[in-house]
């Protein structure tokens, strides 16, 4: 065999770790679990003010939704029409996606129309969105490039899914495609969306095409680990680029020098679902004063501690329990859960196989307690058998010699 | 199952076609990040030398589904809350009018608030509706283009689905907003910071017509 030059064999290398899917495969499933849950939680909580909020009849009507369209170019099915009925078919498989996509069901299908639910959702009714919203919005954009159902999903039980002769895959395929003719052929979808979703489209039915040709697959596989990884990168190049801004753009304001921002925002009647507990914690000058600094200081170092992943991980403990705090305090859940989860994709590999298998096990047990004797080793088991495949230290991942590219997974 | 290779993923069985394909791949995401990074970067950053001269460019790259801002409570801190009250004018079928009273509309608000855990986004509306009449009308109080029109519309909607049913053979003609803005006292250790008055605005009369009213009420 021919000795190949060292530049080569460094080449390789870089580009199998960067085509390497299964770097980020626990932080992209929490991150897809998180996002799901937190849209099935909306979608069910608000589900008896959903008139009020975004139907054809609400006071931000779908007239005036649409002028508002016609402004910003967003996105939206709910303009399609105007009708009750559409309205609520919309909500309806909105909250079927989300389901889907927690439990990584055709998840490459569920995520894509998981963000046409949410932009849809979002661009129907701007005036009841906040930051959360935003990033909640452009976490689901990466997400739809990303592997998220490696672990934790029905996809990754199926055995070899693509391979399969997918009857159910090939169903929704089908009827995803006549979704897209009816909207292209009324001119309801038109310019890059349109580009875009028969993009995907089609791009399922070139890798069922190419079954028999596994050179092909297997290069279209690893561009899609390539992409897989951009996303997560992207992900957390967002969050860093958030907290980084949001905390530059405190420190030049002078309640934020003086100390005083925790105090003005606690005593504004509309962030105060609890005003005795908010005006306890702002009585007292020194509290007011570390909470204040502490924010900012959380929020400007946290870019800078992904360079070591001991401080990362102090610093996203801290990041939590302020979301946690202004969640409860502040009376904004929606903003803190939106944060949490876009935040989940800093969580240690380690950390994120031990609440699998904690969380796999008490399902056992629960399953156990439910119905005697069942065959525990089910689908489960094989997650806990992977996951153990992973909590073994690799010879080259051990704790100190993580290498710096991987220290912020 | 396929036969898990070793890590990281090895390019060697690939032909000289695919492997240039897979690295043809990773020069485009990575340029897709560069590009990306980038763009999000100067969307956020304050005005300087690159924003104004790509500045437009990047807003377009950006809008509508990546626009953000991260500027929470930032730099400065708002200290004043708004309490939106409404009123409408009544006419009866004999020709009379009267007006009646006022009704606090964030009050709602806020109930939707008190003590609640998971509050629904639904609070949000008035707010908004608000400061987007407010920044979309002149000195005079005059609506600024179509934004300022449906601005109108959308406050109008809003109270007249959370006003009471009106009364049979009367019919609402006109409808009056006003705020009152409350500045939150200064912390107690602060001294010789002055406390300020509360600041009353009120809108004029707007007609009120049958696109005015939500949620299957028409009158």
């Amino acid at each position: 065999m021919k000795p190949r030059p060292a530049g080569g064999i460094a080449l390789d290398r870089a580009l199998g770790r960067a085509c390497d899917a299964r770097v980020w495969a626990y932080q992209s499933a929490a991150v897809r679990i998180g996002m799901a849950g937190v849209w099935l939680l909306l979608l069910v909580h608000e589900f008896w003010r959903r008139e009020r909020i975004w139907g054809p009849d609400a006071p931000w009507s779908w007239r005036l939704a649409e002028h508002s369209l016609d402004r910003s170019h967003a996105f939206s099915v709910l303009r399609w029409s105007g009708g009750q009925l559409w309205f609520e078919v919309f909500y309806v498989l909105s909250a079927a996606v989300a389901v889907a996509l927690l439990l990584g069901w055709r998840t490459r299908t569920a995520s894509l129309l998981f963000l046409v639910s949410v932009l849809s959702l979002d661009h129907r009714n701007e005036n009841v969105l906040n930051a959360g919203d935003t990033i909640f919005r452009i976490t689901a954009v990466y997400l739809v490039f990303t592997r998220c159902a490696q672990v934790w999903s029905l996809d990754a039980r199926r055995r070899a899914p693509d391979t399969d002769d997918d009857r159910t895959g090939v169903v929704l395929w089908a009827v995803c495609g006549l979704v897209l003719a009816w909207a292209t052929l009324l001119a309801l979808l038109t310019g890059g969306w349109a580009l875009l979703l028969w993009g995907c489209w089609a791009g399922q039915a070139v890798w069922r095409g190419v079954r028999g040709r596994p050179g092909v697959r297997r290069t279209l596989e690893l561009i899609g680990h390539l992409l897989h990884n951009g996303a997560v990168a992207m992900m957390m190049i967002q969050l860093c680029l958030l907290y980084g801004s949001a905390g530059w753009y405190k420190i030049q304001g002078a309640p934020w020098q003086d100390g005083t921002a925790v105090y003005w925002s606690a005593g504004l009647d509309w962030l105060e679902p609890y005003p005795a507990l908010s005006h306890a914690l702002s009585s007292h000058a020194l509290t007011v004063l570390a909470l204040t600094y502490g924010t900012v200081l959380v929020q400007v170092a946290f870019p800078f501690s992904l360079l070591d992943r001991r401080v990362k991980n102090v610093l996203l403990a801290l990041l939590f329990a302020e979301h946690i705090g202004i969640g409860l305090l502040l009376g904004l859940p929606y903003f803190s859960l939106s944060m949490i989860v876009a935040d989940l994709v800093f969580l240690p590999t380690g950390f994120l196989v031990v609440a699998g298998e904690r969380a796999a096990g008490l399902r056992r047990r629960l399953a156990a307690v439910g119905r005697p004797a069942p065959d525990a080793r089910g689908a489960e088991a094989g997650l806990a058998a992977r996951s153990e495949e992973r909590t073994e230290p690799h010879p080259e991942e051990g704790e100190g010699v993580t290498p710096s590219w991987r220290g912020s997974c | 199952m396929d036969p898990e290779p070793d890590r990281p993923e090895s390019l060697r069985e690939l032909s000289r076609g695919q492997r240039l394909a897979v690295v043809v791949a990773a020069i485009a995401v990575v340029v897709g990040l560069l590009v990306h990074t980038g763009a999000t970067f100067l969307h956020l950053a304050p005005r300087n030398a690159a924003t104004d001269a790509i500045g437009d460019t990047v807003t377009s790259y950006m809008a509508p589904e990546f626009v953000q801002s991260w500027q929470l409570f930032a730099p400065d801190i708002t200290r004043t809350t708004t309490a939106v009250a409404a009123r409408v004018e009544l006419r009866a079928a004999d020709g009379t009018t009267r007006t009646g009273p006022w009704h606090d509309l964030t009050a709602q608000d806020l109930a939707e608030l008190s003590g609640n855990p998971l509050p629904s986004r639904i609070r949000q509306q008035l707010a908004t509706a608000w400061s987007t009449m407010l920044a979309s009308h002149d000195a005079q109080q005059r609506p600024v283009g179509a934004v300022g029109l449906d601005s109108e519309q959308y406050l109008k909607r809003l109270a007249l689905s959370r006003m009471p049913a009106t009364p049979r053979g009367e019919r609402i003609e006109r409808i009056q907003f006003r705020s009152t803005d409350t500045t939150v006292p200064p912390p107690p250790w602060k001294t010789g910071a002055a406390r300020t008055a509360p600041v009353v605005r009120s809108c004029p009369w707007w007609p009120v017509s049958a696109a005015d009213f939500a949620q299957g009420r028409t009158s």
